[in-house]
């Protein structure tokens, strides 16, 4: 589903639980190899932006 | 015919449905798609359209039946999915211009289904197998090809998992990490019933997903709202680098010649063994245009 990188999921679950949201818009974008997923609210509101670990946590980066 | 209405003397043409049908109906006939030959399926207004199956030998239930059209598939199939050039999800196409007479660029299409999904058998290892399902716009690819041009709008979620996410993605480019650049809503705790497509003029398209079970006005969903564009044949930095002016007849990734609407089911291993057996039903399909 995510090719070479399953854990995007987990990590786009990490964060949502992180950041203390269960429904949320997650935007994920690779870039040199690197995840980011940004959190929204549901009406698309920006909420946070993290990055995504290989070991399935997240970190967050906008702060 | 179109339903036109006039502002200041210029005509807009409103949506039409191009194509209806229902896949439970008796009038379509059972059939198997396992056997791997196309089936033609009756719309509403009595038109004919022949659909055809893709990677059937990845699904252990392909058919038409009275609960709609059936696609099954789990640990006696191989790992399937639907990522950037991997197209080896079973699918049912139909080409778009079957589907809408005289469909041109200067059409936005709108494709909506209806369809009910089933974690049938959540497995052994449901932390490392996802079940995913939806309908996407395509030119007609499948297979583990090195290719791939779709958007979809769809579902995924872990075979262990109490919630499901909807998400709007691209495919194509060969690139390292070209598949994984997705927008999803989280935290659903009910599969969407209905998915819908928007593809305007050119490259430019829109997903959402929900759970009406009746169709919706296009554009009228508002969960799991998302935009994109798919190109990748003509440059992108017109004027500033570009390698190709954009012409009069700019040869799109996606074009009407070769756009089909398909209807798919998938269960990915990620991780850990194969386990566990999905299914979705799609129940009623409809195509509609505004020129």
């Amino acid at each position: 589903m995510w090719g070479d990188k399953p854990y995007i999921p987990h990590s786009v679950k990490y964060a949502t639980e992180d950041y203390g949201i269960e429904i949320a818009i997650a935007e994920i974008d690779v870039q040199a190899g690197v995840v980011y997923i940004v959190l929204k609210s549901p009406e698309g509101v920006f909420l946070a932006e993290y990055r995504g670990n290989e070991n399935g946590t997240a970190t967050r980066i906008d702060e | 015919m179109a339903n036109i209405r006039n502002v200041s003397g210029v005509n807009y043409t409103e949506w039409e449905t191009a194509f209806e049908a229902d896949l439970t109906s008796t009038a379509q006939g059972a059939h198997t798609f396992l056997d791997n030959t196309p089936h033609n399926i009756t719309g509403s207004d009595g038109s004919i359209v022949a659909f055809a199956p893709r990677n059937v030998d990845e699904s252990s239930t392909f058919a038409l039946a009275a609960s709609g059209c059936k696609i099954e598939t789990g640990e006696g199939e191989g790992t399937t999915n639907w990522y950037s050039t991997v197209q080896t999800g079973p699918v049912l196409y139909a080409r778009i211009s079957d589907l809408i007479s005289g469909y041109d660029l200067e059409d936005t299409i709108c494709v909506q289904v209806l369809a009910s999904s089933a974690i049938v058998d959540a497995g052994t290892n449901g932390a490392g197998n996802v079940y995913g399902t939806g309908i996407i716009l395509s030119d007609g690819g499948y297979g583990g090809s090195s290719t791939g041009n779709w958007i979809i709008s769809a579902t995924y979620s872990f075979l262990n998992s109490s919630t499901s996410a909807y998400y709007g993605r691209f495919g194509g480019g060969s690139g390292v990490g070209d598949g994984d650049r997705i927008a999803e809503l989280t935290g659903q705790s009910d599969f969407p019933s209905l998915y819908e497509l928007v593809f305007y003029p050119g490259t430019g398209w829109s997903s959402a997903a929900s759970t009406d079970t009746t169709f919706q006005d296009p554009l009228s969903i508002t969960t799991a709202r998302f935009y994109g564009n798919m190109e990748t044949s003509v440059a992108s930095a017109i004027g500033t680098g570009a390698t190709q002016s954009p012409g009069t007849s700019p040869a799109f990734t996606l074009r009407p010649a070769n756009l089909h609407l398909g209807m798919y089911t998938v269960m990915s291993t990620q991780s850990g063994g194969r386990s566990g057996d999905v299914a979705t039903a799609f129940t009623k399909l409809r195509v509609l245009k505004r020129s």
